[in-house]
Protein backbone atom coordinates (compact mmCIF):
# COMPACT_ATOMS: atom_id res chain seq x y z
CA UNK A 1 0.00 0.00 0.00
CA UNK A 2 1.25 3.49 -0.94
CA UNK A 3 2.91 5.50 2.13
CA UNK A 4 1.39 8.86 2.52
CA UNK A 5 3.18 10.11 5.87
CA UNK A 6 5.66 8.50 7.73
CA UNK A 7 6.46 10.08 11.15
CA UNK A 8 10.14 8.43 12.55
CA UNK A 9 10.50 9.04 16.25
CA UNK A 10 9.54 12.43 16.18
CA UNK A 11 10.24 15.09 19.49
CA UNK A 12 9.42 17.99 20.63
CA UNK A 13 10.50 19.84 23.73
CA UNK A 14 9.10 23.61 24.50
CA UNK A 15 11.58 24.60 26.78
CA UNK A 16 10.88 21.78 29.55
CA UNK A 17 7.55 20.97 28.01
CA UNK A 18 7.77 17.51 26.05
CA UNK A 19 5.03 18.16 23.38
CA UNK A 20 6.08 15.13 21.23
CA UNK A 21 8.06 12.07 22.28
CA UNK A 22 9.09 9.42 20.50
CA UNK A 23 6.26 9.56 18.22
CA UNK A 24 6.30 7.07 15.09
CA UNK A 25 3.19 6.87 13.01
CA UNK A 26 2.81 5.40 9.01
CA UNK A 27 -0.38 6.82 7.36
CA UNK A 28 -1.51 4.83 4.09
CA UNK A 29 -2.95 6.22 1.32
CA UNK A 30 -6.83 6.16 1.09
CA UNK A 31 -7.25 6.15 4.55
CA UNK A 32 -9.14 8.03 7.54
CA UNK A 33 -6.23 8.78 9.84
CA UNK A 34 -7.68 9.99 13.15
CA UNK A 35 -4.84 11.32 15.73
CA UNK A 36 -6.74 11.25 19.23
CA UNK A 37 -6.11 12.60 22.23
CA UNK A 38 -6.94 14.91 24.98
CA UNK A 39 -6.49 18.52 24.50
CA UNK A 40 -2.28 19.16 24.82
CA UNK A 41 -1.46 15.68 24.15
CA UNK A 42 0.19 16.57 21.30
CA UNK A 43 -1.56 16.57 18.29
CA UNK A 44 -1.68 20.44 17.12
CA UNK A 45 2.17 20.47 17.24
CA UNK A 46 2.65 17.01 15.59
CA UNK A 47 0.82 18.65 12.72
CA UNK A 48 2.48 21.26 13.32
CA UNK A 49 6.01 20.02 12.98
CA UNK A 50 4.99 17.88 9.71
CA UNK A 51 3.80 20.98 7.69
CA UNK A 52 6.60 22.76 8.88
CA UNK A 53 5.54 25.41 10.33
CA UNK A 54 6.84 24.33 14.46
CA UNK A 55 10.60 23.33 14.66
CA UNK A 56 10.99 19.79 16.02
CA UNK A 57 13.61 18.57 18.75
CA UNK A 58 14.66 15.31 17.13
CA UNK A 59 12.97 12.44 14.71
CA UNK A 60 12.28 12.39 10.99
CA UNK A 61 9.31 12.23 9.00
CA UNK A 62 8.52 12.08 5.06
CA UNK A 63 5.38 12.63 2.82
CA UNK A 64 5.10 11.01 -0.22
CA UNK A 65 8.28 8.91 0.38
CA UNK A 66 10.26 12.07 -0.66
CA UNK A 67 12.01 14.29 1.68
CA UNK A 68 9.44 16.97 2.57
CA UNK A 69 9.89 20.23 1.44
CA UNK A 70 8.00 23.21 -0.03
CA UNK A 71 6.59 21.19 -3.36
CA UNK A 72 5.46 18.03 -0.89
CA UNK A 73 3.21 20.93 1.01
CA UNK A 74 1.55 22.21 -2.35
CA UNK A 75 0.25 18.83 -2.56
CA UNK A 76 -1.03 19.09 0.39
CA UNK A 77 -4.36 20.56 1.80
CA UNK A 78 -3.95 21.27 5.42
CA UNK A 79 -5.40 23.36 8.52
CA UNK A 80 -3.81 23.91 11.56
CA UNK A 81 -5.93 25.14 14.09
CA UNK A 82 -9.10 26.54 12.90
CA UNK A 83 -9.48 29.03 9.51
CA UNK A 84 -6.80 30.91 9.15
CA UNK A 85 -7.67 34.00 5.91
CA UNK A 86 -7.68 37.69 5.34
CA UNK A 87 -10.53 38.91 7.14
CA UNK A 88 -11.25 42.23 4.98
CA UNK A 89 -11.12 39.69 1.50
CA UNK A 90 -13.62 38.41 0.13
CA UNK A 91 -13.84 33.56 0.49
CA UNK A 92 -12.86 34.20 -3.46
CA UNK A 93 -9.77 36.50 -2.94
CA UNK A 94 -8.75 34.66 -0.12
CA UNK A 95 -8.88 31.84 -2.30
CA UNK A 96 -6.78 33.04 -4.83
CA UNK A 97 -4.05 33.60 -2.37
CA UNK A 98 -3.91 29.96 -1.71
CA UNK A 99 -3.81 29.45 -5.57
CA UNK A 100 -1.31 31.36 -6.47
CA UNK A 101 1.26 29.81 -3.37
CA UNK A 102 0.23 26.59 -4.98
CA UNK A 103 0.20 27.49 -8.51
CA UNK A 104 -3.63 26.09 -9.09
CA UNK A 105 -5.38 27.89 -11.70
CA UNK A 106 -8.39 29.93 -10.76
CA UNK A 107 -10.59 28.20 -12.33
CA UNK A 108 -10.00 25.54 -9.24
CA UNK A 109 -12.06 28.19 -6.92
CA UNK A 110 -15.50 28.25 -7.97
CA UNK A 111 -15.09 23.99 -8.24
CA UNK A 112 -13.97 24.15 -4.65
CA UNK A 113 -16.48 26.07 -3.48
CA UNK A 114 -18.91 24.57 -4.39
CA UNK A 115 -18.21 21.20 -3.11
CA UNK A 116 -18.34 23.06 0.07
CA UNK A 117 -21.43 24.96 -0.35
CA UNK A 118 -19.97 28.23 -0.25
CA UNK A 119 -20.75 29.27 -4.02
CA UNK A 120 -23.48 32.03 -3.68
CA UNK A 121 -21.32 33.45 -1.20
CA UNK A 122 -17.63 34.08 -3.25
CA UNK A 123 -18.03 37.92 -3.21
CA UNK A 124 -18.58 37.87 0.96
CA UNK A 125 -15.72 39.04 3.08
CA UNK A 126 -14.50 36.37 5.52
CA UNK A 127 -15.20 38.04 8.78
CA UNK A 128 -18.25 38.12 7.72
CA UNK A 129 -19.01 34.43 7.38
CA UNK A 130 -20.06 31.94 10.47
CA UNK A 131 -18.07 29.96 11.70
CA UNK A 132 -19.10 26.51 10.29
CA UNK A 133 -18.72 28.99 7.39
CA UNK A 134 -15.20 29.73 7.63
CA UNK A 135 -14.53 26.45 8.31
CA UNK A 136 -16.27 24.84 5.20
CA UNK A 137 -14.17 27.69 3.69
CA UNK A 138 -10.87 26.40 4.99
CA UNK A 139 -11.95 22.88 3.70
CA UNK A 140 -12.36 24.66 0.13
CA UNK A 141 -8.85 25.95 0.74
CA UNK A 142 -7.29 22.61 1.45
CA UNK A 143 -9.54 21.23 -1.72
CA UNK A 144 -7.64 23.61 -4.21
CA UNK A 145 -4.95 21.53 -5.40
CA UNK A 146 -7.17 18.56 -5.63
CA UNK A 147 -4.90 17.08 -2.91
CA UNK A 148 -4.04 13.39 -2.24
CA UNK A 149 -4.01 14.46 1.36
CA UNK A 150 -6.21 16.90 3.69
CA UNK A 151 -4.53 17.38 6.76
CA UNK A 152 -7.68 18.92 9.48
CA UNK A 153 -6.83 19.74 12.99
CA UNK A 154 -10.14 19.75 14.86
CA UNK A 155 -12.33 20.57 12.60
CA UNK A 156 -15.48 20.90 14.34
CA UNK A 157 -14.14 22.92 17.24
CA UNK A 158 -16.60 25.49 18.38
CA UNK A 159 -19.25 24.39 15.82
CA UNK A 160 -22.83 24.09 16.28
CA UNK A 161 -24.64 21.15 15.76
CA UNK A 162 -25.08 21.54 12.17
CA UNK A 163 -22.37 23.09 11.28
CA UNK A 164 -20.74 19.99 13.37
CA UNK A 165 -22.90 17.40 10.95
CA UNK A 166 -21.91 19.35 7.88
CA UNK A 167 -18.08 19.18 8.29
CA UNK A 168 -18.54 15.30 9.44
CA UNK A 169 -20.03 15.06 6.24
CA UNK A 170 -17.95 16.65 4.08
CA UNK A 171 -15.16 14.45 5.41
CA UNK A 172 -16.80 11.25 4.73
CA UNK A 173 -17.85 12.65 1.05
CA UNK A 174 -14.43 13.71 0.42
CA UNK A 175 -12.93 10.29 1.99
CA UNK A 176 -15.43 8.46 -0.35
CA UNK A 177 -13.28 10.17 -3.60
CA UNK A 178 -10.67 8.49 -2.47
CA UNK A 179 -8.98 10.75 -0.47
CA UNK A 180 -6.33 10.43 2.63
CA UNK A 181 -7.14 12.52 5.26
CA UNK A 182 -5.34 13.10 8.51
CA UNK A 183 -7.55 14.21 11.33
CA UNK A 184 -6.65 14.94 14.41
CA UNK A 185 -9.50 15.55 17.18
CA UNK A 186 -10.28 15.09 20.80
CA UNK A 187 -13.23 13.63 20.31
CA UNK A 188 -13.62 9.91 19.99
CA UNK A 189 -16.94 9.96 18.59
CA UNK A 190 -15.56 11.53 15.62
CA UNK A 191 -12.72 9.65 15.05
CA UNK A 192 -14.65 6.65 15.41
CA UNK A 193 -17.49 8.22 13.08
CA UNK A 194 -15.17 9.35 9.74
CA UNK A 195 -11.98 7.46 9.99
CA UNK A 196 -10.89 4.19 9.42
CA UNK A 197 -7.57 4.02 11.61
CA UNK A 198 -5.73 6.18 14.30
CA UNK A 199 -3.55 6.31 16.80
CA UNK A 200 -4.12 7.51 20.38
CA UNK A 201 -1.41 10.21 21.82
CA UNK A 202 -0.88 10.71 25.41
CA UNK A 203 1.51 13.30 26.56
CA UNK A 204 3.26 13.91 23.20
CA UNK A 205 3.03 9.51 23.41
CA UNK A 206 1.42 7.25 20.58
CA UNK A 207 0.22 4.75 23.02
CA UNK A 208 -2.21 3.31 20.44
CA UNK A 209 -2.74 2.65 16.70
CA UNK A 210 -4.99 0.39 15.06
CA UNK A 211 -7.95 0.10 12.94
CA UNK A 212 -11.25 1.22 14.19
CA UNK A 213 -12.85 -1.32 12.71
CA UNK A 214 -10.64 -3.32 14.53
CA UNK A 215 -10.62 -1.66 17.75
CA UNK A 216 -14.33 -1.71 17.95
CA UNK A 217 -14.70 -5.65 17.27
CA UNK A 218 -11.76 -6.36 19.39
CA UNK A 219 -14.04 -5.75 22.15
CA UNK A 220 -17.33 -7.28 21.16
CA UNK A 221 -19.45 -7.94 23.73
CA UNK A 222 -22.76 -10.06 23.55
CA UNK A 223 -25.74 -9.93 25.35
CA UNK A 224 -27.52 -13.45 26.13
CA UNK A 225 -30.74 -14.92 27.60
CA UNK A 226 -31.55 -18.47 27.47
CA UNK A 227 -34.38 -20.25 29.51
CA UNK A 228 -31.67 -22.91 30.36
CA UNK A 229 -29.14 -20.62 31.95
CA UNK A 230 -27.19 -23.71 33.58
CA UNK A 231 -26.38 -25.21 29.91
CA UNK A 232 -25.98 -21.82 29.03
CA UNK A 233 -23.03 -21.56 31.11
CA UNK A 234 -21.97 -25.21 31.08
CA UNK A 235 -21.46 -24.21 26.67
CA UNK A 236 -20.00 -21.14 27.34
CA UNK A 237 -17.35 -22.57 29.47
CA UNK A 238 -16.57 -25.23 27.13
CA UNK A 239 -16.43 -22.83 23.96
CA UNK A 240 -13.12 -22.04 22.53
CA UNK A 241 -13.68 -18.87 21.36
CA UNK A 242 -15.17 -17.02 24.43
CA UNK A 243 -12.67 -15.52 26.21
CA UNK A 244 -14.93 -14.86 29.42
CA UNK A 245 -18.41 -14.12 30.51
CA UNK A 246 -20.40 -12.19 33.36
CA UNK A 247 -23.85 -12.78 34.72
CA UNK A 248 -25.48 -9.97 35.46
CA UNK A 249 -29.43 -10.92 36.31
CA UNK A 250 -30.99 -13.10 34.10
CA UNK A 251 -28.47 -11.80 30.79
CA UNK A 252 -24.95 -13.10 30.53
CA UNK A 253 -22.29 -11.19 28.47
CA UNK A 254 -19.86 -12.83 26.77
CA UNK A 255 -16.60 -11.63 25.35
CA UNK A 256 -15.25 -12.94 22.70
CA UNK A 257 -12.30 -13.15 20.22
CA UNK A 258 -12.08 -10.58 18.21
CA UNK A 259 -13.03 -12.30 14.89
CA UNK A 260 -15.94 -14.00 16.50
CA UNK A 261 -19.35 -12.19 16.02
CA UNK A 262 -22.81 -12.84 17.54
CA UNK A 263 -23.55 -15.25 14.45
CA UNK A 264 -20.81 -17.35 15.42
CA UNK A 265 -22.07 -17.44 19.16
CA UNK A 266 -25.39 -18.18 17.66
CA UNK A 267 -24.15 -21.10 15.47
CA UNK A 268 -22.26 -22.58 17.98
CA UNK A 269 -25.33 -23.11 20.50
CA UNK A 270 -27.42 -24.24 17.59
CA UNK A 271 -25.22 -26.68 17.28
CA UNK A 272 -25.74 -28.27 20.65
CA UNK A 273 -28.23 -27.77 21.07
CA UNK A 274 -29.41 -24.94 22.92
CA UNK A 275 -32.38 -22.43 22.25
CA UNK A 276 -32.09 -18.77 23.58
CA UNK A 277 -34.53 -16.47 23.97
CA UNK A 278 -32.21 -13.15 23.72
CA UNK A 279 -28.82 -12.36 21.68
CA UNK A 280 -27.41 -8.53 21.31
CA UNK A 281 -24.06 -7.72 20.25
CA UNK A 282 -23.29 -4.19 22.86
CA UNK A 283 -20.30 -2.53 21.48
CA UNK A 284 -17.96 -1.31 23.69
CA UNK A 285 -18.20 2.23 22.92
CA UNK A 286 -14.33 3.49 21.49
CA UNK A 287 -14.83 6.22 24.28
CA UNK A 288 -14.51 3.70 27.34
CA UNK A 289 -11.37 1.74 25.61
CA UNK A 290 -10.14 5.49 24.79
CA UNK A 291 -10.21 5.87 28.51
CA UNK A 292 -9.16 2.66 28.97
CA UNK A 293 -5.73 3.17 26.87
CA UNK A 294 -5.01 6.36 28.58
CA UNK A 295 -5.57 5.40 32.49
CA UNK A 296 -2.91 2.57 31.13
CA UNK A 297 -0.65 4.42 29.88
CA UNK A 298 -0.14 7.32 32.52
CA UNK B 1 9.15 36.66 -8.69
CA UNK B 2 6.23 37.90 -10.51
CA UNK B 3 4.23 35.33 -8.49
CA UNK B 4 5.49 36.36 -5.31
CA UNK B 5 4.83 39.82 -6.18
CA UNK B 6 1.40 38.88 -7.52
CA UNK B 7 0.69 37.34 -4.02
CA UNK B 8 1.44 40.24 -2.09
CA UNK B 9 -0.91 42.65 -4.34
CA UNK B 10 -4.05 40.10 -4.00
CA UNK B 11 -3.37 40.15 -0.51
CA UNK B 12 -3.34 44.13 -0.40
CA UNK B 13 -5.39 45.29 -3.30
CA UNK B 14 -9.17 44.79 -1.83
CA UNK B 15 -7.55 45.69 1.48
CA UNK B 16 -9.57 49.19 2.41
CA UNK B 17 -6.67 50.07 4.92
CA UNK B 18 -4.40 49.79 1.78
CA UNK B 19 -6.01 52.24 -0.72
CA UNK B 20 -7.13 54.49 2.05
CA UNK B 21 -3.35 54.91 2.90
CA UNK B 22 -1.55 55.19 -0.60
CA UNK B 23 -4.18 56.77 -1.88
CA UNK B 24 -3.26 59.83 0.90
CA UNK B 25 0.26 59.12 0.88
CA UNK B 26 0.72 59.50 -2.71
CA UNK B 27 -1.53 62.73 -3.06
CA UNK B 28 0.36 64.16 0.05
CA UNK B 29 3.51 64.04 -1.69
CA UNK B 30 1.86 65.59 -4.46
CA UNK B 31 0.94 68.40 -2.60
CA UNK B 32 3.28 69.01 -0.34
CA UNK B 33 6.08 68.72 -3.13
CA UNK B 34 4.62 70.92 -5.70
CA UNK B 35 3.36 73.66 -3.60
CA UNK B 36 6.45 74.63 -2.57
CA UNK B 37 6.30 78.44 -4.25
CA UNK B 38 2.77 78.90 -2.53
CA UNK B 39 4.32 78.22 0.70
CA UNK B 40 7.61 80.83 -0.18
CA UNK B 41 4.39 83.25 -1.08
CA UNK B 42 2.85 82.44 2.21
CA UNK B 43 5.99 83.13 3.76
CA UNK B 44 6.54 86.28 2.35
CA UNK B 45 3.23 88.11 2.97
CA UNK B 46 3.76 86.76 6.61
CA UNK B 47 6.81 88.96 6.65
CA UNK B 48 9.34 86.10 6.77
CA UNK B 49 12.47 86.96 4.66
CA UNK B 50 16.35 85.24 4.76
CA UNK B 51 18.69 87.22 5.12
CA UNK B 52 17.52 90.32 3.74
CA UNK B 53 16.17 88.02 0.37
CA UNK B 54 12.63 87.48 -0.78
CA UNK B 55 11.65 84.21 0.27
CA UNK B 56 10.01 84.06 -3.51
CA UNK B 57 13.38 84.10 -5.07
CA UNK B 58 14.96 81.18 -3.59
CA UNK B 59 15.64 78.45 -6.12
CA UNK B 60 14.04 75.73 -4.94
CA UNK B 61 13.05 74.36 -7.90
CA UNK B 62 15.96 75.52 -10.08
CA UNK B 63 17.23 72.35 -12.30
CA UNK B 64 19.31 70.69 -10.66
CA UNK B 65 19.06 71.73 -6.99
CA UNK B 66 15.41 71.14 -7.68
CA UNK B 67 15.94 67.03 -6.98
CA UNK B 68 17.49 67.72 -3.67
CA UNK B 69 15.08 69.75 -2.41
CA UNK B 70 11.98 68.27 -3.95
CA UNK B 71 13.83 64.72 -2.27
CA UNK B 72 14.46 65.86 0.70
CA UNK B 73 10.64 67.00 1.83
CA UNK B 74 9.24 63.74 -0.08
CA UNK B 75 11.45 61.48 2.45
CA UNK B 76 10.11 63.10 5.88
CA UNK B 77 6.53 61.81 4.50
CA UNK B 78 7.77 57.89 4.06
CA UNK B 79 5.84 56.94 7.53
CA UNK B 80 2.55 56.88 5.98
CA UNK B 81 4.39 53.81 3.85
CA UNK B 82 5.53 52.74 6.90
CA UNK B 83 2.37 51.92 8.55
CA UNK B 84 1.46 50.34 5.85
CA UNK B 85 4.16 48.44 6.18
CA UNK B 86 3.72 47.17 9.32
CA UNK B 87 -0.13 46.44 9.14
CA UNK B 88 0.85 44.29 5.91
CA UNK B 89 3.14 42.04 7.81
CA UNK B 90 2.04 41.84 11.91
CA UNK B 91 -1.49 41.20 10.33
CA UNK B 92 0.08 38.59 9.30
CA UNK B 93 0.55 37.08 12.71
CA UNK B 94 -2.62 38.19 13.91
CA UNK B 95 -4.40 36.42 11.78
CA UNK B 96 -1.76 33.80 11.16
CA UNK B 97 -2.33 33.63 7.64
CA UNK B 98 1.69 33.54 7.16
CA UNK B 99 1.56 30.25 8.77
CA UNK B 100 -0.85 28.94 6.33
CA UNK B 101 0.92 30.34 3.99
CA UNK B 102 3.70 28.35 4.54
CA UNK B 103 1.40 25.66 5.39
CA UNK B 104 0.10 25.42 1.77
CA UNK B 105 3.83 25.52 0.29
CA UNK B 106 5.50 29.06 0.26
CA UNK B 107 9.12 28.74 1.65
CA UNK B 108 10.14 31.58 4.22
CA UNK B 109 12.72 32.66 1.39
CA UNK B 110 9.65 32.99 -0.87
CA UNK B 111 7.38 35.10 1.96
CA UNK B 112 10.37 37.37 2.46
CA UNK B 113 10.71 38.20 -1.20
CA UNK B 114 7.08 38.80 -1.47
CA UNK B 115 6.99 41.31 1.03
CA UNK B 116 10.08 42.54 -0.27
CA UNK B 117 9.01 43.00 -3.75
CA UNK B 118 5.96 44.97 -2.62
CA UNK B 119 8.98 47.48 -0.35
CA UNK B 120 10.38 47.40 -3.84
CA UNK B 121 7.44 48.41 -5.97
CA UNK B 122 6.54 51.18 -3.46
CA UNK B 123 9.68 52.30 -3.39
CA UNK B 124 9.53 52.57 -7.22
CA UNK B 125 6.44 54.17 -7.85
CA UNK B 126 7.50 56.73 -5.16
CA UNK B 127 10.71 57.75 -6.87
CA UNK B 128 8.37 57.96 -10.11
CA UNK B 129 5.99 60.03 -8.73
CA UNK B 130 8.52 62.04 -7.39
CA UNK B 131 10.28 62.53 -10.60
CA UNK B 132 7.45 62.93 -12.77
CA UNK B 133 6.58 66.04 -10.20
CA UNK B 134 9.83 67.63 -10.06
CA UNK B 135 10.20 67.37 -13.88
CA UNK B 136 6.45 68.79 -14.09
CA UNK B 137 7.56 71.47 -11.11
CA UNK B 138 10.60 72.31 -12.92
CA UNK B 139 9.25 73.12 -15.75
CA UNK B 140 7.25 75.69 -14.78
CA UNK B 141 9.59 77.39 -12.26
CA UNK B 142 13.11 76.57 -13.53
CA UNK B 143 14.67 79.30 -15.20
CA UNK B 144 17.27 76.71 -16.96
CA UNK B 145 16.16 73.96 -18.89
CA UNK B 146 19.14 72.38 -20.25
CA UNK B 147 19.14 68.28 -20.38
CA UNK B 148 22.20 68.97 -18.72
CA UNK B 149 20.63 70.94 -15.67
CA UNK B 150 17.70 68.68 -15.64
CA UNK B 151 18.94 65.56 -15.18
CA UNK B 152 22.32 67.31 -13.51
CA UNK B 153 21.61 66.17 -9.83
CA UNK B 154 19.61 63.40 -10.68
CA UNK B 155 21.22 61.12 -8.16
CA UNK B 156 18.99 62.36 -5.64
CA UNK B 157 16.22 60.06 -7.14
CA UNK B 158 18.58 57.28 -6.79
CA UNK B 159 18.95 58.43 -3.28
CA UNK B 160 15.65 58.60 -2.19
CA UNK B 161 14.73 55.49 -3.52
CA UNK B 162 17.35 53.92 -1.31
CA UNK B 163 16.18 56.09 1.76
CA UNK B 164 12.77 54.77 1.13
CA UNK B 165 13.45 50.97 0.33
CA UNK B 166 15.80 50.68 3.46
CA UNK B 167 13.40 52.36 5.74
CA UNK B 168 10.45 50.21 4.73
CA UNK B 169 13.11 47.52 5.31
CA UNK B 170 14.27 48.27 8.85
CA UNK B 171 10.28 48.71 9.38
CA UNK B 172 9.59 45.18 8.25
CA UNK B 173 12.15 44.09 10.36
CA UNK B 174 10.62 45.52 13.50
CA UNK B 175 7.40 43.94 12.43
CA UNK B 176 8.41 40.71 12.37
CA UNK B 177 10.81 40.56 15.29
CA UNK B 178 7.90 42.53 17.52
CA UNK B 179 4.78 41.24 15.70
CA UNK B 180 2.32 43.30 17.33
CA UNK B 181 0.55 45.99 15.36
CA UNK B 182 0.51 48.97 18.29
CA UNK B 183 3.81 47.79 19.63
CA UNK B 184 6.01 48.06 16.26
CA UNK B 185 4.40 51.42 15.60
CA UNK B 186 5.10 52.82 19.06
CA UNK B 187 8.83 51.79 19.58
CA UNK B 188 9.34 52.95 15.81
CA UNK B 189 8.14 56.25 16.82
CA UNK B 190 10.36 56.47 19.85
CA UNK B 191 13.05 54.95 18.37
CA UNK B 192 13.25 57.68 15.37
CA UNK B 193 12.28 60.52 17.65
CA UNK B 194 13.48 59.59 20.55
CA UNK B 195 16.03 57.09 21.21
CA UNK B 196 18.50 57.45 18.27
CA UNK B 197 18.28 60.90 18.38
CA UNK B 198 19.20 60.73 22.58
CA UNK B 199 21.97 58.27 21.61
CA UNK B 200 23.80 59.78 18.77
CA UNK B 201 23.89 63.45 20.41
CA UNK B 202 24.97 61.49 23.62
CA UNK B 203 27.86 59.77 21.43
CA UNK B 204 28.83 62.76 19.76
CA UNK B 205 28.26 65.57 22.10
CA UNK B 206 28.83 64.41 26.00
CA UNK B 207 31.73 65.30 27.20
CA UNK B 208 32.32 61.75 29.22
CA UNK B 209 32.18 59.64 25.75
CA UNK B 210 35.30 59.08 24.53
CA UNK B 211 35.38 61.07 20.78
CA UNK B 212 36.04 57.75 19.18
CA UNK B 213 32.18 56.73 19.72
CA UNK B 214 31.12 59.78 17.98
CA UNK B 215 32.44 57.79 14.70
CA UNK B 216 29.74 54.99 15.45
CA UNK B 217 26.91 57.53 15.10
CA UNK B 218 26.36 57.50 11.29
CA UNK B 219 25.88 53.36 11.75
CA UNK B 220 22.34 53.88 13.50
CA UNK B 221 19.97 53.19 11.44
CA UNK B 222 17.90 56.02 11.17
CA UNK B 223 20.94 57.68 10.75
CA UNK B 224 22.06 56.09 8.02
CA UNK B 225 19.00 56.31 6.24
CA UNK B 226 18.45 59.75 6.61
CA UNK B 227 22.00 60.64 5.54
CA UNK B 228 21.37 59.24 2.30
CA UNK B 229 19.74 62.74 1.57
CA UNK B 230 21.71 65.67 2.95
CA UNK B 231 19.28 68.57 4.09
CA UNK B 232 19.23 70.96 1.55
CA UNK B 233 17.69 74.27 3.04
CA UNK B 234 20.91 75.02 5.99
CA UNK B 235 22.29 76.72 2.71
CA UNK B 236 19.62 79.59 2.75
CA UNK B 237 20.54 80.49 6.07
CA UNK B 238 24.36 80.78 4.90
CA UNK B 239 25.53 77.27 6.87
CA UNK B 240 27.37 74.71 5.50
CA UNK B 241 25.97 71.85 4.01
CA UNK B 242 26.73 68.15 2.36
CA UNK B 243 25.90 68.98 -1.34
CA UNK B 244 26.27 65.40 -2.82
CA UNK B 245 25.23 61.87 -2.67
CA UNK B 246 28.29 60.63 -0.27
CA UNK B 247 29.07 57.36 -1.66
CA UNK B 248 30.18 56.18 2.03
CA UNK B 249 26.92 57.07 2.95
CA UNK B 250 25.16 54.81 0.20
CA UNK B 251 27.27 51.55 1.43
CA UNK B 252 26.48 51.99 4.75
CA UNK B 253 22.96 52.24 4.36
CA UNK B 254 23.30 49.86 1.37
CA UNK B 255 25.15 47.41 3.82
CA UNK B 256 22.82 47.95 6.77
CA UNK B 257 19.91 47.38 4.54
CA UNK B 258 21.15 44.09 3.26
CA UNK B 259 22.45 43.25 7.28
CA UNK B 260 18.83 43.58 8.19
CA UNK B 261 17.26 41.39 5.46
CA UNK B 262 19.58 38.78 6.85
CA UNK B 263 18.33 39.28 9.48
CA UNK B 264 14.71 39.00 8.96
CA UNK B 265 15.75 35.47 7.18
CA UNK B 266 17.13 34.23 10.37
CA UNK B 267 14.74 35.18 12.46
CA UNK B 268 12.23 33.15 10.62
CA UNK B 269 14.39 30.14 10.18
CA UNK B 270 15.03 30.15 13.82
CA UNK B 271 11.94 30.85 15.26
CA UNK B 272 10.16 27.60 17.12
CA UNK B 273 7.24 27.78 15.28
CA UNK B 274 5.73 30.90 12.89
N1 LIG C 1 4.25 27.52 21.27
C1 LIG C 1 4.27 26.77 22.39
N2 LIG C 1 5.09 27.09 23.41
C2 LIG C 1 5.14 26.35 24.52
N3 LIG C 1 4.41 25.25 24.74
C3 LIG C 1 3.57 24.86 23.76
C4 LIG C 1 3.45 25.59 22.54
N4 LIG C 1 2.54 24.97 21.76
C5 LIG C 1 2.12 23.90 22.46
N5 LIG C 1 2.72 23.83 23.66
C6 LIG C 1 2.53 22.78 24.68
O1 LIG C 1 2.74 21.53 24.07
C7 LIG C 1 1.80 20.57 24.51
C8 LIG C 1 1.03 20.00 23.35
O2 LIG C 1 0.17 20.98 22.80
P1 LIG C 1 -0.66 20.77 21.47
O3 LIG C 1 0.22 20.16 20.46
O4 LIG C 1 -1.31 22.06 21.14
O5 LIG C 1 -1.74 19.71 21.94
P2 LIG C 1 -3.15 19.33 21.29
O6 LIG C 1 -3.19 19.88 19.90
O7 LIG C 1 -3.15 17.84 21.33
O8 LIG C 1 -4.19 19.92 22.17
C9 LIG C 1 0.92 21.29 25.53
O9 LIG C 1 1.43 21.02 26.81
C10 LIG C 1 1.11 22.74 25.19
O10 LIG C 1 0.95 23.54 26.31
MG1 LIG D 1 -4.66 21.16 19.11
Amino acid sequence: MERILEINSLYKNYGKIKAVQDLSLTVNAGSVFGLLGPNGSGKTTTLGIILDVVQKTGGTYSWFGEKPGNESRKKIGAILEGPSFYPYLSAEENLKVTAQIKNVSYERIDEVLKTVNLLDRKKDRFQSFSLGMKQRLAIASALLPDPYVLVLDEPTNGLDPQGIADVRSLIVKISGEGKTIILASHLLDEVQKVCTDFAVLNKGKNVYTGSVEEALSNKEIVEVKAHDKDNLIKLLKSCSFVTGFSENHQTVLVHMDHQKNAFDLNQYFVANGLVISHLATNKKNLEEQFLEILSQSS
Amino acid sequence: MIRLFNIEWIKLRKYKAFQILTALYFLIVVVVTSSGMFFLEYLKSKGAEFHGIDPTILPIYQFPYLWQHIVFVAARLKILLAFLIIMSITNEFTYKTMRQNIIDGLSRTEYVFSKLSMIFVLSLVNTLLVFIIGLVTGLIYSDNTSIEAIFGNIQYLGAFFMNVFAFLVFTMFLSILIRRTGVVIIFLGMYSVIIEPILTLILSNAPFVPPFYAKLVPFFPREAITNLIPNPFPQYILQQMQDHVAFSDVTIAGGEMLIFIGLIFLMLKRRQTV
